[in-house]
């Protein structure tokens, strides 16, 4: 990729807890997201993959500031976001948009469309009358809804419909940087195909920046440039889409994408099916965590593994990632 | 399926406030065999399920239609009966366990319940076979974990208990509603491994109710596409991915992303499912058919067979030219 980098981050950690609480002395620490390092390049879509309790959420909510990060830095545009503090946050949050899984729970029911979408507006004090009617009839055509549209309530839509409600209130502002938490998780299969195709659309036309974070690894596949796979809090591989769909050096990414149905019952499959449950984030196991579920763990994974680099561009936290223990 | 099926839905029609959620539903579950059930949400795939159970909520009526189990016709029985075949012979698995399992009891009593209510075994030896059951269901340490409450599991823990409650009898038919949609797709391999091994094992009929494909292309023979509450297309589960007939299903397999091979843009279908209130006449998809003919619109069109137990209902089907 030789795009700029829009976005670095480096060792950036969330802990929840661990503050005294109101019946106890100390309350246990919850390491959501514990040391991740990414890049993000201008214009392209970072998809992030992992299953529930990741992390990855809560790293998606870091990166636009809807959450106060425990340590690390983030750089944005040259800019050190997580320092930012009263006007000037302000004034960054504009580049930064944020679009919701649940088309359903975030939209409120008691505002019409048209207010929804200009909240952002009204807030950055950006658009005001005439100004703020023609910006929302614009975002609507946009997403391809009609402009009769903006006086409705959320309820009169689908939720198909209600996701492009949700996209053009996060593009009124005109951001560069996207989150999409788990945008299409919600909707059915046929709706789930035209919101990929919108969003490949307003990428190309406004040169957006889009974190992709869905637990889908066959959509992340479709739209993402380069993917990286989360697992406890920690970045255990990243990549080129290609290259890492083709050939995973992580058994984690391989225990993923083996384990994923795939509409076809006349393709014989290879499965890598993993034992146990992810273990708590609140006592991570120590050295590489995936050990404890990991089919090929030896002795040496119980120390910190080292992030070992198997191509251009393309990393994977595990100490066989080169090694033909590895099932690919 | 060589014997009667062990289940046959016939015509079930239902309806709220006088609007038809299923309309004319029809069809059968063979001995042994594991038939899917597909559709998006709306489909009437849960109401199906909901209505074999006899569990349908107050304002939903059955206004024809018959439900045959074993040659029994649920919907003739009395409510005291039903009891005695549900959670019995006929046992279903939902897709939330947290919110199907009792949180104020053990989920050892929750086993025994079952056994105690059903086959009038005394608490010692139900209690022997809770322990028996959630070891079948491979719950590690089933003598220890017999005493825990549901939130103390993880998810696929709670899934897999509820698996051995619904087995606790040894039903012969299993209805399965969406029953890994919760799971993470590393706990749905085990699950979905766990549920194949135990029907072969155990020789049960299963209805599973998904909106997921692939889960369907691996665990089914047979499927059933359903479409705004009517069958849209019925078939062996390999003909219907090799050779879907229906619009709707060649639009969904079509709007599936592909994991591996060629990226190919995933192509949507058009519009979204109709509202209960404004259905369509005629063909319910027809309006978001790509191949649509001025006969869609106006009659419905009826079952066209195409290969022995491979039938679709549209009308290109039937004139000849598989759309």
């Amino acid at each position: 990729m030789t795009h700029p980098v829009l976005l670095k981050v480096e060792g950036l950690t969330k802990h929840f807890g661990g503050r005294p609480g109101l019946f106890r002395a100390q309350r246990p620490v919850l390491r959501a997201v514990d040391g991740v390092d990414l890049v993000v390049h201008r214009g392209e879509t970072l998809g992030i993959v992992g299953e529930s309790g990741c992390g990855k959420s809560t790293m998606g909510r870091l990166l636009v500031r809807l959450l106060d990060a425990t340590g690390g830095k983030v750089e944005f545009d040259g800019v050190d976001l997580l320092s930012l503090k009263g006007r000037a946050l302000t004034a960054v949050r504009r580049d930064l948009g944020m679009v919701f899984q649940d088309p359903w729970a975030s939209l409120d029911g008691r505002m019409t469309v048209r207010d929804i979408i200009a909240e952002p507006l009204d807030i950055h004090r950006a658009a005001t009358g005439a100004d703020r009617r023609r910006r929302v009839a614009e975002l609507l055509d946009v997403v391809g809804l009609p402009a009769s549209a903006a006086d409705k309530h959320p309820h009169q839509f689908s939720g198909g419909q209600r996701q492009r409600i949700g996209i053009a209130r996060a593009l009124s502002l005109r951001p560069r940087f996207i989150v999409l938490d788990e945008a299409v998780s919600a909707l059915d299969v046929s709706v789930q195909a035209q919101i990929l195709q919108l969003l490949g659309d307003l990428q190309a036309e406004f040169g957006l920046t889009f974190l992709f974070i869905s637990h889908n690894l066959a959509v992340v596949r479709n739209i993402a440039d380069r993917v990286a796979v989360m697992y406890l809090g920690r970045i255990v591989e990243s990549g080129p889409t290609q290259a890492l769909f083709d050939a995973p050096r992580h058994p984690y990414t391989q225990a993923l994408l083996s384990a994923i149905p795939v509409p076809d019952p006349e393709r014989p499959r290879r499965r890598v099916v993993l034992k146990g449950d992810v273990p708590s984030a609140l006592a991570p196991p120590a050295g590489c965590r995936f050990h404890t579920r990991c089919p090929i763990a030896q002795e040496i994974c119980r120390q910190t593994p080292p992030v070992v680099t198997v191509g251009p561009d393309h990393t994977a936290a595990c100490h066989f990632a080169d090694s033909p223990l590895t099932a690919s | 399926m060589a014997s009667s099926p062990v289940l046959e839905i016939d015509g079930l029609t239902t309806s709220v406030d006088g609007l038809k959620i299923l309309d004319g539903v029809s069809f059968s579950v063979g001995d042994g065999e594991v038939v899917g059930v597909v559709g998006e949400s709306g489909s009437g795939k849960s109401m199906t399920a909901l209505s074999s159970m006899r569990l349908l909520p107050n304002s939903v009526a059955v206004t024809s239609g018959r439900i045959l189990f074993e040659g029994t016709d649920l919907l003739g029985l009395s409510e005291a009966a039903m009891r005695r075949i549900r959670g019995d012979r006929i046992a279903m698995i939902f897709q939330e366990p947290m919110s199907s399992l009792n949180p104020v009891l053990t989920v050892g009593e929750q086993i025994v319940e079952t056994l105690t209510w059903h086959r009038g075994m005394a608490r010692a030896e139900a209690r022997r076979r809770a322990v028996e059951l959630l070891d079948l269901v491979e719950i590690p340490a089933a003598a220890k974990r017999i005493s825990d409450y549901p939130h103390q599991l993880s998810g696929g823990m709670r899934q897999r208990v509820m698996i051995a409650i619904a087995l606790a009898c040894e039903p012969k038919l299993l209805i399965a509603d969406e029953p890994t949609t919760a799971l993470d797709v590393t706990v749905q391999a085990q699950v979905l491994d766990l549920l194949r091994g135990l029907r072969r094992e155990l020789a049960m009929s299963v209805m599973l109710i998904t909106h997921d494909l692939g889960v369907v292309a691996e665990f089914a023979d047979r499927v059933v596409v359903l479409y705004a509450g009517r069958v849209a297309e019925t078939a062996p589960v390999k003909a219907l991915f090799r050779a879907p007939a229906h619009p709707y299903t060649q639009g969904l397999l079509a709007s599936i992303p592909p994991l591996d091979g060629p990226l190919a843009q995933p192509r949507p279908i058009p519009g979204s499912v109709p509202a209960l209130a404004d259905m369509p006449g005629g063909c319910r998809f027809h309006p978001r058919c790509a191949v649509a003919i001025d006969r869609c619109a106006v009659v419905q069109p009826p079952f066209f067979p195409l290969d022995p137990g491979h039938e679709t209902a549209c009308w290109l089907a039937g004139a000849g030219g598989v759309p």
